[in-house]
């Protein structure tokens, strides 16, 4: 009995240094270096034009994205569960790969594909639409890497809703567009809600295909974390850390969120 | 005219053969019971009186008018599913509302009506619940306020009781009775309960492989079965294998024959008689009535009886008693007594057998 009781201390005190030690510490790293360096300098940078601009369409882009995400996630997770068609499995597989392939190769194949040496992007830059090296680019290779993150935190939550309960309201005289919003919609709101902020996070931060696919052009397609990483390659270390403050509150806020949409959720489903 | 009135539904999922032929009429105010086991086709059968499945073939008729192709939702039935099918994300009120609020009736109105729904169901204080918080018996109530609440005429309800434990399925199943008796709906529910059926329905459908077996009053249907599948799925009933010769049955392994003027298909050859245990007398003395010899294996007491299984030949007969009766002829394990069969029924070949040859490769005679 002692014995297991002493393990049972060890294992906590051992997950709790990890995490300590792997997610707490560096963050406050980040932020007790903030405060030692001068703050007044460190605004300075975070309100310098490349860097606003950076931020402004960092967060443009990922609040587009998440939209787009929240919409086409869903529909994608509502054929994969309720329709039949052929290769059904291979394309419920074929989902993951954004999560798995390196976001740097995920930069490489949207430039052969999109670039002005395709056929494609020959064809939309002579009609005067630049896709690679402009803020489309951008946008693609964030919604290439993040839209794994709706289809898989909605597709349980349709398998497990019960058809019964859509049959109950077009008994009681719902129409399909009745049951889509007082029923569907209400029971998959908290998936489609974390799977959409966990895909605004990931785009805040996105890096590796963004700056194969958008380059790094100040006010134009500097991105925040490309802009991060400029500043730490030309030696601007309080400039680096003025904006990467700015996108850890945004990602804690995210979090944050997601904790309030959780226990949203659990009132109705709790004591199952 | 008749509430509900299917004529010659079928239906198949693939190539299984779920409903084939079914005609049946419930007339206004009846508490009609599909009954039959799992799998057999009686809740697709509601489902299509509902709307929430198509048929392949057949027609149904709701108060004369054919709505065959008319969509559930504008069909104006109350459907309780099995599972509940609550709005998990709706409190109590909010699922009982649902239907009112679909008609877009008065916020008043609607606050009226579902509060004294919540009365006939005995919910009071749970209005603001979820479903999660509720029992299995709790969820079933809001499942019937909520589909009685736009005050449907017709009431379909899918095993309603199937998920509760007996104690609370008894309770209920009386409720529904009273409370049918109150409102003024015709109702058709499904289930597997041939009690639950006997005791509260007033029109049983036997239903079996998809296919009506027999319609009937409860009695009519307990005591005067079409079929070996009716009368061997209506109660506990003893199968025993026998031949038929010169008007007097031989039951296979069995001491004892048994007279048959009675029987309405006095042909020669394998029979299976099928008798219900309160159907069997038990004397201490052989007569005329009880000719069959036996020896009392097991004696359960069983509250209001006592049930008995007696060996003769080399089979088991299962019989109930009344207590009463029983304690009087003061008869112990191990001891001889003789059977009578007061009522029977008898089926032929091909039917009996098939019984015969199961009966036979049980015993080992037959690969």
């Amino acid at each position: 009995m002692i014995v297991a009781k002493d393990g049972r201390l060890i294992l906590r005190c051992l997950s709790l240094s990890y995490i300590g030690i792997l997610v707490i510490l560096p963050i406050f790293a980040l932020i007790s270096i903030v405060f030692k360096n001068n703050q007044a300098a460190i605004w300075a940078h975070i309100t310098h034009p490349h860097a606003i601009y950076s931020l402004k369409i960092t967060f443009f882009y990922a609040l587009c994205i998440a939209i787009i995400n929240c919409i086409t996630g869903t529909a994608t997770a509502w054929v994969l569960v309720r329709y039949d068609f052929p290769l059904k499995k291979t394309m419920n597989t074929l989902i993951d790969l954004p999560f798995a392939i390196p976001t740097v190769v995920t930069g490489i194949m949207l430039v052969t594909l999109y670039g002005p040496q395709s056929i494609i992007g020959h064809f939309f830059a002579r009609n005067g639409f630049h896709i690679i090296y402009n803020q489309p680019g951008i946008m693609l290779a964030l919604l290439f890497v993040t839209f794994p993150f709706v289809v898989r935190a909605v597709q349980p939550v349709i398998i497990e809703m019960e058809k019964e309960m859509e049959e109950a309201a077009e008994a009681l005289g719902a129409s399909p567009w009745t049951i889509f919003l007082k029923i569907i919609l209400p029971t998959l709101s908290p998936a489609i809600l974390t799977g959409t902020a966990l895909s605004f996070s990931r785009a805040l931060g996105e890096f590796g295909s963004i700056v194969i696919v958008a380059g790094n052009i100040p006010m134009k397609t500097q991105v925040a974390s490309v802009y991060i990483y400029g500043e730490v390659e030309s030696g601007n270390i309080p400039g680096a850390l003025g904006i990467s403050l700015v996108l850890l509150l945004l990602s804690f806020s995210i979090i944050l969120l997601l904790n309030i949409i959780q226990k949203w959720k659990r009132k109705y489903e709790e004591a199952k | 005219m008749a509430s509900i009135m299917v004529e010659n539904l079928s239906k198949r999922f693939g190539n299984f053969v779920a409903v084939d032929d079914v005609s049946f009429r419930a007339e206004e105010g009846e508490l009609v019971a599909l009954l039959g086991p799992s799998g057999s086709g009686k809740s697709t059968i509601l489902r299509m009186i509902a709307g929430l499945e198509i048929p392949d073939r057949g027609k149904t008729y709701l108060y004369g008018k054919d709505v065959t192709h008319t969509v559930s939702r504008k069909r104006k039935v109350g459907f309780v599913f099995q599972h509940y099918a609550l709005f998990k994300h709706m409190t109590v009120e909010k699922n009982i509302g649902f239907g009112l609020e679909i008609m877009k009736k008065k916020k008043d109105f609607i606050k009226d009506k579902v509060e004294k729904l919540i009365n006939l169901v005995n919910l009071n204080g749970y209005e603001s619940h979820f479903p999660a918080q509720l029992s299995g018996g709790q969820r079933q109530r809001v499942a019937l306020a909520r589909a009685l609440a736009p005050e449907p005429k017709i009431m379909l309800l899918d095993e309603p009781f199937g998920s509760l434990d007996a104690k609370i399925r008894e309770n209920l199943a009386n409720w529904i009775r009273d409370l049918h008796q109150k409102i003024n709906v015709t109702s058709v529910f499904v289930t597997h309960d041939q009690n639950e059926a006997i005791k509260i329905a007033d029109k049983i459908v036997a239903i079996n492989r998809g296919k009506v077996d027999q319609i009937g009053t409860a009695k009519e249907v307990y005591e005067h079965p079409e079929t070996k599948f009716v009368a061997s799925f209506i109660g506990n009933t003893n199968v025993i294998v026998g031949k038929l010769h010169d008007h007097k049955l031989y039951i296979e392994n069995m001491a004892g024959e048994i007279p048959t003027k009675s029987l309405k298909a006095p042909k020669n050859g394998s029979m299976v008689l099928l008798v219900r245990p309160e159907d069997i007398l038990i004397s201490k003395k052989k007569t005329r009535e009880c000719p069959i010899k036996g020896t009392i294996k097991d004696i359960y007491y069983r509250g209001s009886a006592y049930e008995i299984n007696i060996l003769t030949g080399d089979i088991i007969i299962n019989v109930v008693e009344e207590k009463n009766r029983f304690q009087k002829k003061k008869i112990a394990n191990n001891a001889t007594v003789y059977l009578g069969f007061v009522k029977y029924n008898i089926f032929n070949a091909p039917e009996g057998r098939k019984i015969i040859e199961e009966k036979l490769s049980q015993l080992g005679y037959l690969e």
